[in-house]
């Protein structure tokens, strides 16, 4: 199958006041397309730093990372936001949604920096993904009238309305509930299956990892454990 | 994208509702004063330029390129007499300027500072009409004349006994108190009929000396052709008397001067209070300049009782006992009862002074064609007399109130002529020569107070008659056949004139005027130099600026706090919107995008309370221009060319204030936008909470 993100040795350093703190010591990793993936290990393992290197919102120190056949530290601050723009979704762990607009207008924004189609082409698919999310009488609200559950549906819709091949989700069930965050994960799986996107997630929850396919435990920034699951 | 770059914006204004208001408030207000501050300021500029173009400047001012001095005849140097350069011969200038297109007209101006006795000493004036009385055998008017004469006797009497005490010199004060005491007793006038110069020369040699000097006013006068004047100062009309007859000489004065320095002190008091009190709104009892005006007019009784005959003393006495019962005591304690006004009684008091008191007495220094005595240092720095008739008083409309436009008193150039005192070339030799013998020292404008006067600084228009070393005075004879002399208009263009005051057919066209005029002054070698009625008006003209300058601050400091309030909001606005600024940015929006949202937040608000502001100040102007604005003082009717200003805007106020607003909004919101568009989209992988 083919690898749709490869790092090879990669390094990240972040600088603390006059030293620098080492998060990755060279991570070696190859995500499949369609994959259902979590990253899991401490606090301070170097999870949210392995994401944002997939992400494509920072680069690293040292090594290579390739998402999407396109190698990130060779591309400028344009070029990798459009990188993120047509190939990554994103689900932030505080939802992130801007909260001066609707359901609905959230969803629709990514195809707005997009651009391209019609107002019609737009509305049927920002409606079609609220329908698959289970929102749809809540369509005209603002994230304020909303759980934490629907806010990050609505950001699972917003991540997925520009069909995206890779979705990060950085600890997307650590501000919720067992038991939404376990439908959360339902929902993320079934797009999964359904779309053959690539999800990448870090999580801390034992339960949320027993549904991943696939399970990368990171420990003091290096890759310790990788599994493999047939099926769940 | 389109309505999402407008809804973010828009919503994020209306989520940040003290933000906005406070933001939009002060836009709203910036925007709110610029408008109405620059309509009034150009209001201003346009009825000021009114005024003064149409009382003295005219549009553009000519005058000799002898000089290098500038031009200025309001303040400034010009009327103490400086050299201002000649036009030697009106005539030709008048000519050529006439037949550029621009020109409408070209009149012709003098200026000369003279002086004018108000009769001198009263009891000279009484002695003289004494005379007249005798001569006339008129013992009615004797008689009165006899009682006024008594009544300042009287009142020198008791300030010469209150000398006693501290005078050294008391053998001369004894004897003008024994003189004063003659005038009193009745046996002094038994003889006045059969050998009246016995009698009128003791009084003229003994007690005139003792009464106080007389009063001269300095006036500044405008020598001019007095048909042409009231033809393109269009604004000039007659309040009173006539227009001086053509090819005839004369005098008209400004009605401001006539009311304010030619009357009765007692009766411009009066005015004074009245105008303050009815026209300006000011009460006694609060405004200090008043109380101190309404302190000072008791003690000022004398104006009334030196002019009155001993039978309008009576009638006089009588009617104040009517309206004032309270009031005990002899004419004088019952007139510094009368004199006692306040903010009750003062109506009264005005009425009653002008029905009964103001008959019995001179109210002005001359009347209607009388013939006044004008003296003038010439050229050449002798005295010269002048005598003309005083045809009537004029204003000019709308801005009778304004003693700005009142400054200068019109005489036929004729008139002007001699008093200005045309110095020949033979003349100025002969003054070099005695220069050089003196040891002559010019002395600057800065140092000349310290040098004449030792630094002392008094400046008053009313001064004792000093007595005069170099005169030239035309006999009666002469002054009389001067006065019947008529002349042509060939005589009042074919000679000296010191400025003409061009006049345009269209005040727009001043620029390309300025140019003809200097084109033709080149060609023709008119040896001209000119100045717009800005530049002519000196410091007046000056004012538009100051003012503008003052508005402009203020609209600069207002700007400059709505730019540090705008700037510190969206500053904070930034940090409060890091997370969701930085998931955009995930998402996959450029820093353009981000730069946008921002920018377009204060534009949406700026322009929409910018709008809002400056239709709030046309609203307020177009009020203003139906009811006007009352002009507060003197000063600002001249600035408002009448008793109102009814401002005027256009469409460019409008839109230069919203400019500006504009401007600001975005100027003010760079630095934030750009601290947003710094914001990186890895902060949005950190969890807020």
């Amino acid at each position: 199958m083919q690898a749709i993100v490869e790092l090879q040795n990669v390094i990240k350093d972040y600088p603390l006041g006059k030293v620098s703190v080492r998060a990755l010591h060279g991570v070696d990793l190859s995500i499949n397309k369609g994959e259902f993936t979590a990253i899991a290990g401490p606090s301070g393992s170097g999870k949210t730093t392995l994401l944002n290197l997939i992400g494509c919102v920072d680069v690293p120190t040292s090594g290579s990372v390739t998402v999407a056949g396109q190698q990130v530290h060779t591309l400028n601050d344009h070029n990798r936001t459009q990188l993120r723009l047509h190939h990554l979704g994103f689900i932030f762990q505080s939802f992130n949604l801007v909260q001066v607009l609707n359901v609905f207008q959230n969803v629709e924004f990514p195809l707005l920096l997009q651009g391209g189609l019609t107002k019609q082409q737009r509305a049927s698919r920002v409606e079609e993904i609220i329908d698959r999310v289970g929102l749809t009488p809540q369509t005209k609200q603002r994230p304020n009238e909303l759980s934490g559950g629907q806010r990050q549906r609505v950001a699972i819709a917003r991540a997925l309305i520009t069909q995206p091949q890779i979705v990060m989700a950085d600890e997307p069930t650590a501000n919720l509930d067992s038991k939404t965050g376990q439908s959360i994960i339902d929902l993320m799986r079934h797009m999964n299956e359904e779309n053959q996107t690539t999800f990448i997630f870090s999580t801390h929850d034992s339960r949320v990892m027993k549904y991943a396919r696939r399970l990368i435990t990171l420990e003091d920034g290096l890759v310790t454990n990788q599994s493999q699951e047939s099926a769940a | 994208m389109n309505r999402t770059l407008i809804l973010i914006p828009l919503r994020n204004l209306a989520a940040n509702k003290t933000t906005s208001l406070i933001v939009g408030s002060i836009i709203f207000f910036g925007t709110f004063l610029v408008v109405l501050g620059t309509s009034l300021i150009d209001s201003i500029d346009a009825s000021m330029s009114k005024s003064i173009t149409s009382s003295i400047t005219g549009h553009i001012q000519v005058y000799s390129d002898a000089t290098d001095e500038k031009l200025t005849l309001f303040g400034g140097g010009f009327m103490g007499g400086d050299n201002m350069g000649e036009l030697r011969n009106f005539a030709d200038i008048r000519t050529e300027l006439e037949n550029l297109k621009e020109v409408k007209a070209v009149v012709p101006m003098g200026f000369v500072n003279g002086s004018i006795s108000g009769g001198g000493n009263r009891i000279d004036q009484i002695l003289e009409e004494m005379r007249d009385a005798l001569a006339s055998a008129d013992s009615v008017t004797l008689e009165g004349l006899k009682g006024q004469l008594q009544t300042i006797v009287r009142d020198l009497l008791e300030s010469r006994n209150k000398l006693l005490d501290i005078a050294e010199d008391q053998v001369t004060l004894l004897q003008s108190i024994q003189d004063l005491n003659r005038v009193l007793e009745t046996s002094f006038w038994d003889s006045i009929e059969s050998t009246p110069d016995k009698t009128l020369n003791f009084l003229e040699n003994n007690i005139a000396k003792l009464g106080d000097t007389g009063k001269i006013e300095y006036l500044r006068n405008l020598g001019t052709d007095l048909e042409r004047f009231p033809k393109y100062f269009d604004r000039f009309e007659i309040t009173r008397g006539q227009m001086v007859p053509a090819g005839k000489r004369g005098y008209i004065i400004s009605t401001q001067m006539y009311e304010n320095r030619l009357k009765n002190q007692i009766a411009r008091q009066f005015d004074k209070i009245h105008k303050d009190k009815f026209d300006f709104g000011k009460s006694i009892a609060e405004d200090p300049d008043l109380k101190s005006r309404v302190d000072r007019l008791p003690r000022q009784y004398r104006r009334i009782t030196y002019e009155l005959t001993p039978e309008n003393s009576r009638i006089l006495a009588t009617k104040l006992e009517k309206l004032l019962p309270e009031a005990t005591g002899d004419l004088v304690s019952k007139l510094k009862v009368f004199l006692n006004v306040n903010d009750d009684n003062f109506k009264s008091r005005h009425d009653f002074f002008y029905e009964v008191i103001a008959p019995m007495i001179k109210l002005y220094w001359f009347n209607i064609g009388d013939t006044i005595t004008i003296r003038s240092v010439t050229q050449s720095g002798y005295y010269k007399s002048l005598n003309v008739i005083f045809y009537g008083t004029y204003r000019f409309k709308g801005l009778e109130e304004s003693s700005m436009a009142g400054a200068f008193n019109l005489m036929d150039m004729l008139s002007f002529r001699e008093l200005y005192g045309v110095m020949t070339e033979e003349m100025k030799s002969e003054m070099e020569e005695i220069r050089k013998e003196v040891e002559f020292q010019e002395v600057g404008r800065e140092n000349a107070e310290d040098l004449l006067f030792g630094g002392a600084e008094s400046e008053s228009t009313t001064d004792d008659v000093d007595s005069v070393a170099f005169e030239s005075t035309v006999s009666p004879t002469e002054a009389d056949a001067l006065i019947q002399e008529t002349f042509s208009d060939k005589e009042i263009n074919q000679g000296l004139s010191l400025t003409g005051a061009v006049i345009l057919h269209n005040q727009k066209d001043i620029d390309q005027a300025l140019a003809a005029i200097d084109s033709a002054n080149n060609t023709k070698q008119l040896h001209l130099q000119t100045t717009t009625w800005q530049g002519a008006s000196g410091i007046v003209g000056q004012l538009i600026y100051v003012i503008r300058g003052v508005l402009y601050f203020a609209i600069f400091i207002i700007f400059l706090v709505a730019f540090v309030i705008i700037n510190n909001s969206m500053v904070m606005a930034t940090t409060e919107r890091t997370p969701e600024i930085g998931a955009m940015r995930a998402i996959g929006a450029h820093r353009k995008f981000v730069m946008r949202i921002f920018i377009l937040e204060t534009l949406i608000l700026g322009i929409s309370t910018g709008v809002l502001g400056a239709c709030a100040a046309a609203g307020l102007l177009s009020y203003l221009g139906t009811v006007g604005i009352p002009a507060p003082a003197d000063f600002f009717i001249f600035l408002f060319s009448g008793k109102h200003l009814y401002p005027t805007f256009s469409i460019s106020h409008l839109l230069f204030g919203i400019t500006v607003v504009i401007l600001i909004s975005v100027a003010s919101t760079i630095y934030p936008a750009r601290i947003a568009t710094q914001v990186e989209p890895i902060v949005a992988m950190r969890g807020r909470d």
